[in-house]
């Protein structure tokens, strides 16, 4: 299974940042601002001097930790990005391939043969995948309540919803989750993890063998289905109201 | 003791043959519940409720499929926990996100109610009455023929461990899928029939367990509603 909160949310860091200079480590560890302004100002900084890549690939795992189980619910699969698109095909324990392209989401289960189609999540910020991390966004809707790159190899941060604003909450594709902690490679800004956190759930992507790769079009992406694969458009079906 | 459920893929093909038969308006062949011999029956229920080995708690992953009967519907990824008191919850989620959260937090309670908006109505009839459901299939409480009602099981033909339920006071025909794991047998698959419409779970992961489940398994989300009070999807929002 995948889980768009954390697909979105990656795709917020993955891609595309704008400057193309070499991240300079020794610069990279300087001590972090207490304030939250500062560290606003400092992870934009940070986020400038990274490099920009123009496409990825790699392998992930998802864990999702429920009230519900004792053990967390894993999944298992492979990851690409490209400029506007982000392509998931999940191996385990249930083969499924979502396409998250052009502000919607395509998701291929084929032990169903089915295809759903639904919007993607609009208010969050990773909506814009592909594109670059835009700090000025995050910072109206969350807290930067952390941020670390002593190592001088991660570039770590959490954001936590701000008091009031249940933007956030809906920015996680409508989960529930009301902070976030993203690692990044601080050579490649590539994901390392991401970790969103709920009231009552989390859910931890971890990336692994994540490496840049030559400019991909989005089409490359692009999810083809078999011959007679039912595709169900729930971005008009199952309105309230409809029932039968 | 901890019992691993079953993992085979038939089970998941029998499920899904079982929702295309459905979706066509044809049913398997089946078995004439009459031509059971009632001691069958009884010990099908006996399998169903992991008998001798009680449990405290029971949980299951999966997937849901969801069919208006009108060519539309999902398929969800589920999560099913409920204990041997009536407490209940089924909570399902499609590409990660929670659309769906079902919840009876106490013996007895209210189900409360949690949709998306793109969730079809059509799930919220049969999906309320699951909890009484499976409350009922976990403390053996089941209507066996011969109590007074009419209610009638059959076996489906060339499926030792699937059965067929019609009671008439859940208003739906309900399938089940049994399967054996290890000294107790679990609820592999379950079906709910209402005209056109079906719902039907099969898990490719089920864990009778002897502890009880954790203590927020039966919170319901701060923002589900009472069944009655949810008088549309998305209305508890």
């Amino acid at each position: 299974m995948h889980w768009l909160g954390a697909a979105a949310l990656a795709g917020v860091c993955a891609l595309g940042v704008a400057a193309a200079e070499p991240t300079d480590r020794a610069e990279a560890a300087a001590p972090m601002p207490a304030d939250d302004a500062g560290r606003w100002d400092a992870l934009a900084h940070r986020v400038a001097a990274l490099p920009e890549v123009p496409a990825a690939a790699g392998r992930f795992t998802q864990e999702k930790r429920t009230p519900l189980l004792r053990r967390p619910v894993t999944s298992h699969g492979t990851v690409r990005f490209a400029p506007g698109a982000v392509r998931w095909d999940t191996l385990e324990p249930h083969p499924s391939t979502m396409l998250i392209h052009r502000g919607r989401v395509e998701l291929f289960l084929p032990q169903q043969r089915t295809l759903e189609v639904f919007p993607a999540p609009e208010a969050l910020p990773g909506a814009a995948l592909g594109q670059a991390l835009d700090v000025d966004a995050l910072r109206q809707r969350f807290t930067l309540t952390e941020l670390d790159d002593a190592d001088g190899q991660t570039l770590r941060f959490v954001l936590t919803a701000r008091d009031g604003d249940d933007q956030p909450t809906q920015a996680a594709a409508g989960a529930g989750f009301d902070r976030v902690a993203l690692t990044l490679d601080a050579a490649t800004g590539l994901p390392q993890r991401v970790q969103l956190d709920g009231e009552a759930e989390s859910l931890v992507i971890t990336f692994e063998a994540l490496t840049p790769q030559p400019a991909l079009d989005a089409a490359a992406l692009r999810l083809e289905v078999p011959a007679g694969t039912k595709v169900v458009d729930l971005q008009t079906a199952g309105r309230p109201g409809a029932d039968g | 003791m901890r019992q691993r459920g079953p993992r085979t893929p038939m089970l998941l093909a029998a499920a899904t043959l079982l929702a295309a038969a459905g979706c066509a308006g044809t049913r398997p062949p089946r078995v004439d519940p009459s031509a059971l011999p009632p001691a069958d029956l009884a010990t099908v229920f006996d399998i169903l409720l992991t008998r001798g080995q009680p449990s405290a708690g029971w949980s299951g992953t999966g997937r849901m499929a969801l069919d208006d009967g009108r060519g539309g519907g999902t398929t969800l990824d589920v999560i099913v926990v409920a204990d041997g008191t009536g407490r209940f919850r089924l909570q399902a989620s499609r590409a990660g996100a929670t659309v769906l959260d079902v919840c009876v937090p106490a013996p007895g309670a209210p189900t409360w109610w949690w949709a998306d908006e793109r969730v079809p109505d059509a799930a919220r009839a049969s999906l309320t009455r699951l909890p009484a459901l499976w409350s009922s299939l976990l403390n053996q409480r089941w209507p066996v023929r011969g109590e007074g009602d009419d209610s009638a099981m059959s076996q489906l033909a060339g499926e030792p461990d699937a059965f067929v339920l019609a009671v008439p006071d859940v208003q739906q025909r309900v399938g089940l899928g049994v399967a054996r794991s290890g000294d107790a047998w679990v609820v592999s698959r379950l079906t709910l029939d209402a005209g056109p419409r079906r719902i039907a779970l099969a898990f490719d992961e089920v864990l009778a367990e002897d502890v009880a489940p954790p203590a927020g398994a039966f919170v319901p989300r701060a923002d589900a509603r009472p069944v009655d009070q949810a008088n549309t999807t998305g209305a508890a929002r």
